[in-house]
């Protein structure tokens, strides 16, 4: 159970310090039969989920880090234990400097943590009266809490908001109260899980352009986890993929594409619906006038095309891009299940 | 039928499968506070107490016996008012069953686990405590049936209240709690009850609840009057359960979602 | 636990509470009114049976009512300071996987669990009709009260409440190994100490008597205490039983809690449901 002690530890650029961490579930397994109903009662199977497997990563002060993997693949798991509500049965684990279950207390004050289907709001109670609960709880000084607040709320346009229930508010609004609660207290690592969950594309924007301006600005660190991997492509400068409990990739987006197949995409629109047949590029699909090739993103193979293409005739416009990174993503789960 | 069926069995399973082994707390409270209960009349009745009512230590004991093991059926709590509670009632909508259906396979589903791991045992262990569980008059079903009906109807009616009072739902249900426990005879028999109220209780729509079929089951001697009564408060309560969920429907819509 | 930080933290919630009780003043009187009638309709059945049986449970009318109106200031206690959040029904809270936002909060569980209850406004129906009609029970015992007394009644109040949060604990640290059939425990321990409570045990087999006053103690919520009070402590037992009885019920429920909230960290609970959760 993490305890409630309150020694702090002197603080490092290491936000996020997770080494060799095994978490493992035991599932109890029941059937419906009634001939294993004595069996059930008795000695019912047990099935061992490896939710985590000796993952190890750093995520360093400032840093704005996406952590994505398909469903079960231990997102949340990794979170609870980052947010000391589970302990991982090996493994050593420090958030800013912390024992997230030793020092669970002195954690809080500096870390937030918002999970995308839960709400910290007082349901029914306008989201002021939220606000003014998390000044006296986090023992937020005056200064900061009107700073941060009115900030919060100007970024989050939740001004009209304050005297609104929160049963009354809508999913995006609620989610922008849930987040402007949790910067009140000036955290310096924030954790979400899914937080953009349901949110209309107003909603989302608004929530994705105030998380990079607090990492950019402030030097917030911010580890996020969403299954919307162009969103967290905007946002994040480093991905860490997971895969059935283990750490598959740690990098960049481009450093990702470049372990599947799926490569660069071309588009070049000409005078014909007829797409030129290319040396160097592999016909994907037309939508009338422009027509989708897939390319080697080698320098030299890029070149050559340019030049391939400046040979056609009637060609009208060319626009290059990147793969896609959720075919580039997909493709790696399918792999990787 | 096969739909409701599956829809009451998954609900019972529901906290079967979490392990029968912790359910037994559950139970075991419920034991302690029966044996209290039929030592409570024990005592009374040895201080003389049966001789100011119309009743025997026997009919008292197989009353509380009998309250006890089919209390579920005779103080009738769907889940009606919960849902709504979780702001869930669509779901109910969503699914290709009649409403009430589905509420009664949920009730159903509800009882299973109690019936099975306390009210079936503590039937079969009746003739060791020794306490007669058998009703003295085949009257008895038909009041237990009617009883299980005006149970569903103040039931939903009671949700459908909660429906008009939203927010303070909870105290709806408190209030529901303690006025059924008190006047269904549930708890107390009405024949025990001070300055004849009881007489008016019995034929109370409270009255029609867990009361009628247990002074039925221990030898009213007026079956016929309690079941009527019975059948008089069905007759006016369903009419206005359909009225009052009706008038509800689009608020419980708007709610639910 | 520093104790300026609980009533730093009471006085939050106190205004949290007046917040509510203004914005929403029709609703929360309609609470309070709610709690008063079900109230008296929880102990008006034993008194009923009081007035029509002389001597029943070995105690007359008055002193019956005394018994009622005690419990009834006891319940009051508890509305006024545990009810809110889901405090008083812990189980409800673990079953529902709901410890995790209590452990997001850069406060000690304890600390949390002894401040976020408190609701003194809309949560005093009971205690104030409690306590009219526990001075009502005074002047029909004929009893004339010193300060003493009223020392003891109070801790006799705040021990009642403590040991029956303590038998909810207990009861409720199954919920850690079982959330889905022990979510509703809690409640039903309540549930049985409001239906037996209200019972006077005076006349009953000792066996059952020492049972209620110790594995299952509901005779140590009303009976046992107001009868010391009365200056008749039952069972040749000293007036300060509750007392030791209630400091081995948290030390047993703290033991087995910690274990199930280490049970809880290891394992977790797969299971959110987010009814009842600060409403």
């Amino acid at each position: 159970m993490p305890a409630s002690a309150s020694t702090a530890t002197p603080p490092s650029d290491i936000a996020v310090n997770l080494e060799q961490v095994t978490k493992r579930y035991l599932q109890w397994q029941r059937s419906g039969q009634v001939s294993n109903t004595l069996k059930n009662l008795l000695r019912p199977e047990q099935r061992v989920v490896v939710a985590l497997n000796q993952v190890s990563f750093q995520v360093r002060q400032g840093e704005f880090v996406a952590y994505a993997g398909a469903n079960g693949a231990g997102k949340s798991t990794t979170l609870k234990i980052l947010a000391g509500m589970l302990h991982p049965e090996t493994g050593k684990v420090e958030v800013l400097g912390y024992d997230p279950l030793q020092q669970r207390i002195p954690l809080m004050r500096e870390l937030g943590v918002l999970f995308g289907n839960r709400t910290e709001l007082w349901w029914d109670l306008p989201i002021q009266s939220s606000f003014a609960w998390k000044k006296v709880i986090w023992d937020i000084p005056e200064a900061t809490y009107q700073h941060n607040l009115e900030q919060a709320l100007e970024m989050l346009e939740l001004k009209p908001l304050l005297n609104t229930f929160a049963r009354e508010l809508s999913l995006g609004q609620r989610m922008r109260a849930d987040l402007a609660l949790l910067l009140l207290h000036s955290p310096k690592l924030i954790i979400l899980d899914e937080p953009t969950l349901g949110l209309d594309v107003l909603a989302k924007r608004r929530m994705i352009d105030y998380l990079k301006q607090l990492n950019r600005e402030k030097g917030v660190t911010v580890l996020i986890t969403s299954h919307d991997m162009d969103d967290l492509e905007e946002m994040a400068g480093r991905l860490l993929l997971l895969s059935h409990g283990e750490l598959a990739f740690d990098g960049t987006f481009d450093a990702l594409r470049k372990l599947t197949t799926i490569r660069r995409h071309i588009t070049v629109t000409t005078d014909s619906q007829v797409a030129p047949e290319l040396e160097r590029a592999t016909w994907l699909r037309s939508d009338g006038f422009a027509h989708l090739y897939e390319v080697n993103s080698d320098p030299r193979n890029m070149r050559l095309l340019l030049g391939e293409l400046a040979e056609q005739p009637g060609l009208v416009d060319i626009e290059t891009g990147k793969a896609p990174i959720e075919a580039v993503v997909a493709e790696l789960y399918r792999r990787w299940r | 039928m096969l739909k409701l069926y599956a829809t009451a069995s998954l609900k019972a399973s529901e906290k079967l499968r979490g392990g029968i082994i912790y359910l037994l707390p559950d139970i075991a409270l419920r034991v302690i506070s029966l044996v209290t209960l039929l030592y409570l009349w024990r005592t009374l009745f040895a201080s003389g107490a049966g001789q100011e009512i119309d009743l025997s230590l026997s009919q008292m004991m197989s009353y509380t016996l009998l309250s006890e093991i089919l209390y579920d059926l005779l103080v009738i709590a769907t889940p009606a008012s919960q849902w709504l509670y979780e702001g869930l009632f669509l779901s109910l909508y969503q699914r290709p069953l009649g409403v009430l259906s589905q509420l009664l396979a949920l009730t159903i589903g509800g009882w299973i686990p109690n019936l099975l791991l306390f009210s079936l045992p503590l039937a079969l262990s009746a003739p060791l405590w020794p306490i007669r569980i058998l009703p003295v008059s085949w009257l008895f079903l038909p009041s237990l049936l009617l009883c299980m009906m005006v149970g569903f109807a103040i039931d939903l009616l009671f949700a459908c209240l909660i429906i008009r009072m939203q927010r303070i739902s909870w105290v709806v249900t408190v209030i529901r709690g303690a006025v059924v426990a008190i006047f269904s005879g549930a708890l107390i028999p009405f024949a025990a009850l001070p300055y004849g109220i009881g007489n008016w209780l019995q034929f109370s729509p409270f009255g029609a609840l867990a009361g009628a079929p247990l002074a039925i089951a221990i030898g009213s001697p007026i079956p016929w009057q309690l079941i009527l009564s019975q059948l008089l408060w069905c007759v006016i309560l369903w009419p206005l359960l359909y009225l009052f969920y009706n008038a509800s429907r689009e608020e419980m819509m708007s709610y639910g979602g | 636990m520093e104790v300026k930080r609980v009533f730093s933290l009471l006085g939050l919630y106190a205004r949290m509470d007046l917040a509510w009780f203004l914005r929403d003043t029709k609703h929360c009187l309609i609470c309070i009114l709610g709690d008063l009638l079900s109230n008296i309709a929880a102990i008006s059945g034993v008194f009923l049976l009081a007035l029509r049986f002389q001597n029943f449970g070995g105690m007359n009318d008055s002193e019956v009512l005394f018994m009622l109106s005690y419990l009834m200031a006891m319940s009051g206690i508890q509305e006024i300071f545990l009810r809110n959040c889901n405090v008083s029904y812990i189980s409800r809270r673990i079953g529902r996987g709901q410890l995790e936002h209590m452990l997001l909060l850069p406060l000690p569980l304890p600390l949390q669990l002894l401040t976020e209850g408190f609701i003194p406004f809309s949560g005093n129906g009971t205690l104030i009709s409690g306590f009219i009609l526990l001075r009502y029970s005074l002047l029909r015992l004929e009893l004339q009260p010193h300060g003493w007394w009223w020392l003891s009644l109070t801790g006799s109040l705040v021990l009642s409440v403590v040991t029956v949060i303590g038998a909810s604990y207990l009861f409720a640290t199954s919920a850690f190994y079982a959330p889905v059939a022990c979510e509703e425990i809690s409640s039903r321990v309540f549930g049985v100490a409001d239906a037996l409570k209200i019972f006077p045990l005076s006349g009953m087999p000792l066996g059952l008597q020492i049972t209620l006053c110790s594995v299952l103690p509901v005779g140590l919520l009303g009976w046992f205490p107001c009868l010391a009070l009365l200056g008749k402590a039952p069972l040749g037992l000293p007036g300060w039983f509750p007392l030791a009885f209630a400091a081995t019920l948290w030390l047993i429920t703290l033991t087995l809690f910690k274990k199930g909230l280490r049970h809880y960290a290891s394992i977790g609970i797969n299971r959110y449901s987010a009814i009842g959760h600060r409403r």
